[in-house]
């Protein structure tokens, strides 16, 4: 097998797999390494999680966050234009989660990055008091309209046990 | 830092003023512009030129400090111009319906044109 290894990215608290195969992901016509490098296992997962990070409720994980995914947009086969779509995408969704999920207190923002066989999916979850409107929100409100705008699938999902998951698919070419 | 805000800006001078802000506008910035935009609507602008050229990032929360300062400079009269060649920047203005709240051009000189025409 072997067709990942770990990588130690630029990014602190971040850790990234990078696949071996440029092509990982992106269809069966693109499975097999051109350069003679095992080929892609044929049980390969549809997704594989390229990047994960967990930060502090804090005004600077919004920067952080942003910085991460965009870094994993490129890194994993997304043009320019698309790593800024994902990074705005984050932006908003850790923004959100910093003000209406955590609008006092202590809590964790953690975000997850996979690729599937076109997109990249980009998932954001807290663990605070949901999507509640706040008549001192420092934002425009407009965080999910933008989201939805940027990506080709949004699912929002609030457990039973609380909080927030954004599920943000965008799509790589 | 390079994404850190760095704002340029002068007191209005017979009631026109600039404002550049460059770097990244997001939560942990929006407050620093929206100061600094208050202070010059304060101090007497009337026409606002906010040149978003040297933006490196915005999202909503950067876009609240330009949309209060908007909304403040039209209780006295008073209108602002964006400058921004960039089309993300237009596509969230066009997002968040505010194409008509904050009119946008290419460059300084168009800017300031089109205030004096309004």
């Amino acid at each position: 097998m072997g067709h990942a290894r770990p990588h130690v990215a630029a990014v602190p608290g971040l850790w990234v797999t990078e696949s071996r195969l440029p092509g990982i992901g992106r269809g069966i016509s693109e499975s097999v390494d051109p350069t003679g490098m095992d080929p892609l296992p044929v049980d390969a997962p549809e997704s594989s999680v390229c990047g994960e990070l967990d930060l502090p409720n804090r005004i600077s994980t919004v920067r952080r966050a942003r910085g991460a995914a965009r870094l994993l947009a490129r890194r994993n086969g997304c043009g320019p234009a698309t790593a800024e779509n994902v990074a705005l995408a984050v932006s908003e969704a850790v923004t959100n989660a910093i003000i209406h999920a955590y609008a006092e207190g202590s809590g964790r923002v953690h975000m997850v990055v996979e690729t599937s066989a076109d997109e990249l999916v980009v998932t954001i979850t807290d663990t605070g008091g949901g999507l509640s409107p706040r008549t001192d929100s420092p934002g425009l409100g407009l965080g999910l309209s933008i989201i939805a705008e940027l990506t080709s699938h949004l699912r929002v999902e609030t457990p039973p046990s609380g909080g927030t998951s954004l599920r943000m698919a965008f799509r790589r070419v | 830092m390079p994404d850190q805000l760095r704002i340029k800006h002068d007191p209005p001078d017979q009631g026109r003023a600039s404002v550049v802000p460059r770097g990244s506008l997001d939560l942990a910035s929006s407050s620093e512009l929206r100061s600094v935009l208050f202070e010059t609507v304060d101090a007497g602008a009337e026409a606002l030129v906010v040149d978003l050229r040297q933006v490196t990032f915005v999202d909503s929360a950067g876009f609240s400090a330009l949309l209060a300062a908007s909304k403040r400079l039209t209780a006295r009269q008073g209108h602002l111009v964006l400058v921004t060649t960039d089309e993300s920047v237009v596509r969230m203005l066009r997002i968040m319906g505010l194409t008509e709240v904050m009119p946008v051009a290419a460059t300084s000189e168009d800017a300031w044109a089109t205030l004096a025409r309004m």
